[in-house]
């Protein structure tokens, strides 16, 4: 409620009686020429439907008049190849809506972004988790995203499955965890089950999907933590798949019963068998997957959101971030306009609570209140503290996804897992020399 | 009078400034009561456009909160039972849309939180009552942090993990939200915005607001509500809102001028309050206020400023017209009085004359037998018509002038011929008066020049008359004329004309007004001469007409002396002059400055001059020439000797007769007859000499041609004249007056019986032909006319001289125009004619 100039307050009463805008009691402090800017956006809960971004767009630009907003959404079949596309034309988005792997890994490495180093001077931005933040900037340290929101991808079981297969024993429910030594144990309870009961849907315990890259965050997440390997440094300049832990896990996984390497499904695939009791577990979960198979009531049993195994107690999970990055246009205008949207949807808590809520994720930095009496939220609220190291941004990102599904499906084949880890590494190092 | 017509100025000026002053003043004071009035006006329309768009804006959005928290009910319908998946899809449909929380309501009014923190209605029970009587609902509230919440609640009944079955599905969103929804804190706003219940609390407010109730800011902060105490207004308000009414107001607060609009907002019980401060507007409108009073303070500065230019042009016009008047006033005055003198002159002047002309006529008519007696009366007739007809001429050429209608005849004339004209008419006059009248010509050739001759003569004839009407007999007038080079170039000369004589001369003030019309000196010395007081105006006139100039130097009671300077254009000479270079001459003469006039003109012709002053002295250097005798010896008629001509003989004798003795005379009539001849005279030269005349008259005898002294008189016998003239008496005495001539003379009665008579007579038959311009049948331009086309030998020969009282040089002009060979005026002078004639029968 502030005071304009004198000579505002006189052109407002002149030009009331024309003014047929809305709403009409508020003028348009910049005047000027108005700025058009894209805004493209992966699915990323609510933000890959139009109509949850158009009320906080219009908001905007009730307050920017002289910003004008289009969007788009992507999937994530098609998503890259219209933005990569969008580049070769030079008609790239102005903002957009992925994670880290995308906007820093990728366009950023590749010189597409524009640092948005300024963005992170806000006193909010101060309060974002550190390990969203390292995943946010290059080596050099500049940011090529702004992050949203965030989830952590866990397991999930079945818990009738595995009480009617007493493989609930294995299961710390208080912790949501499990060994190991548990996890083979279960599979093999899971196994004995589906043996003794022919006529039931499950087809086995587990599945290593591994026909595509879609939900490789669960079988990566599941060979680094059975014996403690890990996918690259800690500095994130080399992958470390070909290791004796992860070749342990690799060889566990394919000699366990009840546990298959299925080269023809995916991570959305393989929730539909779990949804579905075909599977006893499903590697490809988090909150906002039980969001939405419970809310389309596919499945009729007791979902129970897991850990992945670990041999040590030291869970590791890959975490989900997303955000907002802006493509460099070599317009100043739009870039400032692309940062001016971007302040007002992330910086200030009401509008970056609704922003998140939209997305059904988790805040990146505290947000008190935000999940009260959400019991879902509540319940996968553990995993965070569970949240491993954000290595999606390793240079040589894509291929090293690539190559991993590929890597699974060779020794789906019967290719030994210490070859098939060798030829992911030279796979790699390919790709990363080239 | 000027002092009346600045009074009324400044006053004029000063009642205007005052009627300025107050006018203005009035539409100032006008237009800022106006003024206010406006803002009142636009704020009241501004705020209730405002206020019924944010309240319809309110309410749109209220009802679209609403309607979506309905679409939630519908999307997810309540199951018969709880699940999981019921509320998972409530929360997160609720959250898409931008709820910040969820929750159902219970029938105690208490609420079982899906999502946020537990919220709190401002009033539950209100809320409670609204969701079971199945309204839809919108309230203010809390959540447990203590943040501002909008509440919005459907009915709907969703089983509860408790079992039972809710009343309503509540949404909350912040506040903020609907500030921003509404831009209500948008930093651009104009106005002030509050959302307050009916009891004065507030629902949305400023941060920087610390007041428990609107009303309570009310009490503590407002200064003045538009006259009224502040309980005052808030009963004024509350009741408006029990009403369900707008209201308006106006108040004061920290010194400034606000408009409060309040309304209501749908779908609940609070009040959108606006205030709009007048501040800036209220400076703008003083800004422009105080623009429009000193640009009319200017204006109206500018105004008096032009009102004073335009008075004091006017004023400055009415002071030259009044002193134009004035002057206009005293010149008619003068003029009245010069007429009016004029006329008493002009009646004795014209009386005077015709009281001669009358008496003398009743005197001849009564002494007919005596001749004397006759004679010596038309003497005095004579001489009184010829005064009056100067007076005539005058009056009708000052006429002229008046009217602008005197015009000059430009023509190659001879000053030569001009002034002996001249001197042939003033010389009788001033002898009369026994005034001696010198003329001495300096130094140029006196040729010809292009001039009007008329005009001329009478500026001399004008200087010449006066000096001899003003100088007492036995006084002196000095004619001198000289030629100098002339400023505007070799083809121009400049000839100073100078009257000089010994009169009355005149005061210093006549003298400044002698040039003007009707001017004569008032004394009694000038009353008693004769003239009408214009030949100085005709004069100065005539001067300014060939931008000449006229100057006047005198002395009372010791003389005048008037100088005319006129630069006039050469004209090629009807001769060549004669050689005369180197050649010596004696001069002799008793007039020092007649010698030294004409040793100057002989010098300027290349002549080697010997001066001597009398007739001793000249025989003395023809003596002393000896062998070499004097190419000519000019010798004055009145020198010693002459009488006899005994000098004559001696300086003849002396000489050896190589030396041509010319005598010099200013009378055409010595009276030496055939003695002149006989003593060895070559001739007669008359003085003034000019260079043309010593020309001429040594040329002549150079050639042999015999030089016959003249006599004086006219001799015209054998010589035959036609004369045209239809009044009988004129016919009778121009008759009367060439057959005294010798002149036969054939008389016609008109223009045509003249012409006829011509065409009759034998070719060569009549030597000249004498025609008056008005006659009956035929006028003189016609029967001229006539004469010249016919074909005969002599036809275009024969002079024809006009003879006519047309004597304008207009009427000359037009007769030479016709075929005529020369003009003169009636009535007639026989001298002139004689002249005339002569000149042509010489031809």
């Amino acid at each position: 409620m502030k005071r304009i100039s004198a000579l505002a307050a006189a052109l407002a009463l002149l030009v009331l009686p024309a003014c047929s805008s809305i709403p009409k009691y508020t003028i348009d402090r910049k005047g000027g020429k108005t700025v058009e800017i894209s805004l493209w956006t992966y699915l990323v809960g609510g933000w890959g439907e139009i109509r949850h971004i158009s009320p906080q767009l219009a908001s905007f630009q009730r307050e920017y008049r002289d910003i004008r907003v289009t969007v788009k959404t992507l999937d994530y079949t098609t998503g890259d190849s219209v933005v990569e596309e969008a580049v070769s034309k030079g008609e790239a988005p102005d903002i957009i809506l992925e994670g880290p792997e995308r906007l820093v890994a990728n366009w950023g490495a590749r010189g597409l972004m524009a640092d948005i180093n300024d963005l992170w001077e806000a006193e909010s931005a101060s309060q974002i988790y550190e390990n969203v933040k390292v995943a946010c900037h290059d080596a050099e340290g500049n940011y090529y995203i702004y992050p949203m929101c965030m989830t952590t991808h866990c397991m999930a079981i079945n818990k009738d499955l595995f009480i009617a297969a007493d493989a609930w024993q294995y299961v710390n429910e208080e912790e949501h965890t499990w060994t190991t030594e548990d996890f083979f144990n279960a599979v093999q309870a899971i196994e004995q089950y589906k043996q003794d009961n022919p006529d039931s849907p499950l087809e086995s315990a587990v599945s290593v999907y591994c026909a595509g890259q879609g939900g490789d965050q669960g079988t990566r997440a599941l060979v680094n933590n059975l014996y403690s390997g890990t996918f690259t440094n800690k500095e994130h300049t080399a992958y470390t798949v070909e290791s004796e832990e992860n070749i342990r896990a690799l060889r566990a996984l394919y000699d366990a019963e009840g546990i298959t390497f299925d080269d023809t499904i995916v991570g959305g695939d393989e929730v539909t068998k779990f949804c579905k009791g075909q599977l006893a577990m499903s590697l490809c979960w988090n909150v906002s997957m039980e969001a939405t198979q419970t809310i389309a009531k596919s499945y009729d049993f007791e979902i129970f959101p897991m850990t992945f195994p670990t041999d040590d107690g030291e869970f590791n999970l890959q975490g989900g971030i997303w955000g907002f990055g802006i493509f460099d246009n070599g317009d100043e205008a739009r870039l400032e306009a692309a940062k001016t949207l971007i302040r007002y949807l992330a910086l200030d808590n009401g509008r970056y609570a609704v922003a998140v809520g939209v997305a059904n994720y988790l805040p990146v930095r505290p947000m008190p209140g935000m999940y009260d009496n959400d019991k879902l939220m509540n319940k996968y609220d553990i995993f965070s503290r569970y949240l491993g190291d954000y290595y999606q941004v390793t240079p040589g990102w894509a291929d090293a996804r690539t190559a991993w599904w590929q890597m699974l499906a060779e020794i789906g084949g019967g290719t030994d897992a210490k070859e098939a880890v060798h030829n992911f590494t030279l796979a790699t190092n390919k790709a990363s020399s080239q | 009078m000027k002092n009346k017509t600045a009074k009324f100025l400044i006053l004029s000026i000063v009642c205007i400034f005052a009627l300025c002053v107050v006018v203005f003043s009035l539409m100032t004071y006008v237009m800022n009561k106006r003024g206010a009035e406006a803002i009142g006006e636009l704020g009241t329309l501004y705020m209730s456009g405002m206020s019924e768009q944010a309240a319809t804006h309110f309410g749109t959005t209220i009802e679209l909160r609403l309607s979506q928290v309905g679409a939630l009910s519908d999307a997810v319908p309540p199951p018969e039972e709880w699940t999981e998946g019921m509320e998972i899809n409530l929360n997160s449909k609720a959250r898409q849309r931008g709820f910040t929380h969820l929750a159902l309501c219970r029938s105690d009014g208490t609420f079982e939180m899906l999502y946020g923190r537990n919220i709190q209605p401002a009033d539950p029970q209100a809320f409670l009552l609204s969701l079971s009587e199945g309204e839809e609902n919108m309230s203010a509230g809390t959540d447990t942090d203590g943040n501002n919440l909008v509440l919005m609640g459907i009915p709907a009944a969703y089983p509860m993990e408790s079992g039972e079955k809710s009343v309503g599905l509540v949404a909350a969103l912040s506040t903020s939200y609907i500030k921003q929804t509404l831009s209500l804190d948008s930093e651009d706003s104009l106005i002030y915005y509050f959302i307050i219940n009916r009891d004065g609390e507030f629902i949305i407010r400023d941060d920087d607001i610390t007041d428990e109730t609107y009303f309570q800011r009310v009490l503590d902060k407002y200064e003045n509500v538009n006259g009224m105490s502040g309980e005052r207004y808030i009963e004024e308000l509350e009741a408006a809102m029990a009403n369900n009414e707008n209201y308006t107001n106006e108040f004061r607060i920290n010194g400034e001028r606000r408009f409060l609009y309040c309304t209501g907002l749908p779908f609940s019980d609070w009040y959108l309050i606006l205030l709009l401060p007048y501040g800036q507007l209220d400076r703008t409108v003083n800004a422009l206020n105080s623009f429009w009073v000193i640009a009319a303070v200017l204006s109206c500065l500018v105004i008096i400023a032009a009102f004073g230019i335009v008075f004091a042009f006017y004023l400055r016009a009415t002071h030259k017209q009044v002193r134009d008047l004035e002057e206009a006033r005293s010149l008619a005055e003068y003029a009245s009085k010069a007429k009016s003198e004029f006329l008493s002159n002009m009646s004795h002047d014209i009386r005077t004359p015709m009281n001669g002309i009358v008496g003398m006529t009743a005197i001849a008519a009564a002494n007919l037998d005596n001749k004397e007696q006759v004679s010596n009366c038309l003497k005095k007739i004579d001489l009184s018509s010829r005064h009056l007809l100067g007076l005539i001429n005058d009056i009708l050429d000052m006429s002229k002038i008046e009217s602008g209608k005197l015009e000059l005849h430009m023509e190659r004339v001879s000053i030569k011929e001009i002034i002996k004209n001249v001197l042939n008419i003033v010389q009788p006059q001033a002898s009369a008066k026994s005034q001696r009248l010198d003329v001495y010509i300096y130094d140029g050739p006196c040729g010809k020049i292009i001039s009007d001759s008329v005009r001329m003569s009478q500026i001399l004839l004008n200087l010449l008359g006066n000096a001899v009407k003003f100088t007492p007999d036995g006084g002196r007038i000095i004619l001198t004329c000289r030629e100098e080079s002339s400023p505007k170039g070799e083809n121009f000369a400049r000839v100073r004309l100078s009257v000089k004589d010994t009169g009355i001369g005149m005061t210093e003030e006549f003298r400044g007004k002698i040039f003007d019309a009707f001017a004569r000196e008032d004394t009694g010395r000038v009353q008693k001469t004769e003239g009408t007081g214009l030949g100085m105006a005709i004069t100065k006139y005539i001067v300014d007409a060939m931008h000449g100039t006229i100057d006047v130097e005198s002395q009372l009671n010791v003389g005048s002396e008037f100088t005319v300077c006129l630069d006039l254009e050469k004209a090629a000479p009807d001769v060549p002059e004669t050689d005369l270079n180197g050649k010596e001459i004696l001069v002799a003469d008793g007039d020092g400055l007649f010698i030294e006039s004409l040793m100057s003109t002989l010098s300027a012709a290349g002549c080697i001059a010997t001066p001597a002053s009398d007739g001793a002295s000249a025989l003395k250097a023809v003596k002393e020439h000896g062998k070499n005798p004097f190419y000519a010896v000019l010798l004055d008629a009145n020198l010693d000797g002459m009488q006899d001509l005994s000098l004559v003989r001696d300086i003849v004798r002396e000489s050896g007769g190589n030396s041509i003795v010319l005598l010099m005379s200013a009378s055409d009539k010595l009276g030496f007859g055939d003695q002149a001849a006989a003593s060895g005279i070559a001739g007669v030269i008359s003085k003034p000499v000019f260079r043309a005349d010593l020309s001429e008259r040594f040329g002549r005898i150079s050639g042999g041609a015999e030089e016959k002294t003249r006599g004086g008189d006219y001799d015209f016998r054998g010589k035959r004249v036609l004369l045209a003239e239809d009044n009988d008496l004129n016919r009778e005495i121009a008759e009367e007056l060439l057959s005294e001539a010798g002149i036969e003379v054939d008389s016609a009665e008109d223009g045509k019986i003249c012409a006829d008579k011509f065409a009759a007579s034998p070719e060569g038959y009549y030597d000249a032909v004498l025609m008056d311009i008005r006659m009956p049948v035929m006028s003189g331009y016609d029967a001229t006319r006539a004469i010249r086309a016919m074909e005969r030998a002599d036809a275009a020969e024969v002079p024809i001289i006009a003879m006519s009282a047309d004597a304008f040089s207009e009427d000359v002009k037009r007769c030479l125009e016709c075929g005529m060979n020369a003009h003169i005026a009636k009535p007639i002078d026989m001298e002139v004619v004689s002249r005339v004639l002569s000149d042509f029968f010489k031809k």
